[in-house]
């Protein structure tokens, strides 16, 4: 999300909002003047009894109106209070910052201060300042290749297709010598709910009986994690952890691998001094469609219920440390 | 309402000047399969002049409803009884865009292995967007399909300063792998 608040004209399309998707986004003046027909255009001088148009025309010249003061022309807004009414007082508002006209709201043009208001200095306009751009570009995995998290780049985004086709698989590769690594997640849906999915917990599917589970918990060569994508709008965030099932301390080693459909790989080397207890390892945040990936790699000394409520679960039932109540 | 075989195409804005917008409806019945219901997409691809898709951003499904011109859409709910629902604002259509494809594909991986020869009915259809009438319709595409897990079911293209519809109805059997790899898309 290279998100500059300087040109919101530039920002990145929201897919995630469809009342949105009627509207055009603002274009500044200098294209051709767009005669849009489903849109009012309220800036024409016409009176307010045309026939059949039920819009509200604040334009034309009424009794006891206030004046507008500002009045730039080429407004396509749908509500436009800027137009000029010849021979009203100025005075009887104040000056109406509606530069441009456009109901939405636009930072990106510099507003003229008042430039027709008399006796107000006419402001030059203020010096096209060169805008610090200071996004960093977010790292992104690329179909095909391989993205090694690491202490310095911990994060990668999987885009809209990537988080949203075929199954995301989530695996810790990890041989004998590491010991009786098990993973698990905890996990929040769309509709609120939250709870774990591990199959030494008892819970292999996400939610719990689920016919059409969001997640399963499997054990094929590894232990691993599948994602539904079909399903990816219905999960918020999944934060996976490792832990030893007989409760000895582990050996860290191995590697845990996130892969999608079309061969986008995330490597998470499990490099980590021995430790016993839980290690909250990666989360995976649903941000607009995008699954943001992050390398956590934090230690509990606790129970998994420890570590789970650590990363802010707090709707869940707890059994005893490892299991949630069904 | 008229029926169209595949293959076959209408001048949409020829023979209707004053339509502006569509509603493609995709509508199924696969009796009692969920399993194969469930895990049923719709995507629709805005391509180029060579049928390729102009970005990874133009392909709206579900998890990406709109492309960045935002005139194709795909309705979080279809409206009526169609199971999904893409509107397009065809007079906004921004000009390197030259055909607009409707597909559908099974999402695999969970282990449910299904086809789209299980489904009894798929038909595509064209409404009118300023009022909900329904202008055409496909044939069944469904009783061509066997063991095919993906299938192009048609596409709104242009064609001389006009707007036209054809039904395709092609299936892949490789399923969103194979749709993705013709229409020149980065899964």
């Amino acid at each position: 999300m290279n998100v500059d608040v300087h040109a919101p004209d530039r920002a990145p399309a929201r897919a995630d909002l469809p009342f949105l998707r009627h509207r055009a986004r603002f274009r500044p003046p200098a294209a051709a003047p767009v005669a849009s027909s489903s849109r009012a255009d309220l800036s024409t001088e016409r009176p307010a009894a045309a026939g059949g148009s039920s819009s509200l025309d604040l334009s034309s010249p009424g009794p006891g109106r206030a004046a507008a003061a500002a009045a730039p022309a080429g407004s396509s807004s749908s509500l436009d209070l800027s137009s000029p009414v010849p021979g009203r007082a100025p005075a009887a508002r104040p000056a109406a910052p509606a530069a441009g006209g456009s109901a939405s709201l636009d930072l990106s043009r510099p507003v003229t201060p008042a430039a027709q208001v008399p006796g107000a200095q006419a402001a030059p306009a203020p010096p096209a300042t060169p805008s610090r751009r200071v996004a960093r570009p977010l790292p992104r995995a690329r179909s095909g290749e391989r993205t090694l998290l690491t202490p310095k780049a911990p994060t990668v985004t999987l885009n809209r297709l990537q988080s949203g086709i075929g199954v995301l698989t989530i695996e810790a590769a990890c041989s004998a010598a590491v010991g009786d690594l098990r993973i698990g997640a905890g996990y929040e849906l769309a509709d609120g709910h939250s709870s774990l999915v591990s199959r030494v917990s008892g819970v292999a599917t996400a939610p719990r009986n689920s016919r059409r589970p969001v997640i399963v918990a499997r054990a094929e060569q590894y232990e691993r994690l599948l994602v539904d994508l079909r399903q990816s709008r219905q999960l918020d965030r999944l934060v996976v952890y490792g832990f030893s099932e007989s409760g000895r301390q582990l050996n860290w080693g191995g590697t845990l691998v996130l892969s999608t459909a079309g061969g986008a790989r995330v490597e998470l080397p499990l490099d980590r001094p021995p430790s016993g207890g839980v290690a909250v390892l990666l989360s995976i945040y649903n941000v607009r469609g995008e699954f943001v990936v992050r390398a956590e790699m934090e230690n509990f000394a606790g129970s998994i219920r420890n570590a789970i409520q650590a990363y802010g679960f707090d709707r869940i039932s707890w059994l005893d440390d490892r299991t949630p109540v069904a | 309402m008229a029926t169209m075989k595949r293959g076959s195409n209408v001048a949409l804005t020829r023979e209707i000047p004053s339509l502006t917008g569509l509603v493609l409806g995709v509508r199924w019945d696969a009796g009692a399969e969920t399993a194969l219901t469930d895990n049923l997409v719709v995507a629709t691809i805005l391509c180029d002049e060579h049928s390729k898709a102009l970005s990874d951003e133009h392909f709206v499904f579900f998890n990406q409803l709109t492309e960045p011109s935002m005139t194709v859409s795909q309705l979080e709910k279809a409206m009526g009884p169609d199971a999904e629902q893409i509107e397009i604002q065809l007079d906004a259509v921004p000009p390197e865009v030259r055909r607009i494809v409707v597909v559908m594909y099974l999402n695999e991986g969970m282990g449910l292995r299904r086809s789209l020869g299980r489904l009894r009915e798929c038909v595509l259809r064209v409404l009118n967007l300023a009022d909900n009438a329904e202008l055409v319709r496909s044939e069944n595409l469904a009783s061509a399909l066997d063991g095919e897990t993906a299938m192009t079911l048609g596409e709104v293209y242009r064609h001389q300063g006009d707007w036209k519809f054809k039904v395709i109805g092609e299936g892949y059997s490789t399923g969103i792998a194979g749709l993705a790899k013709d229409y020149g898309i980065t899964l």
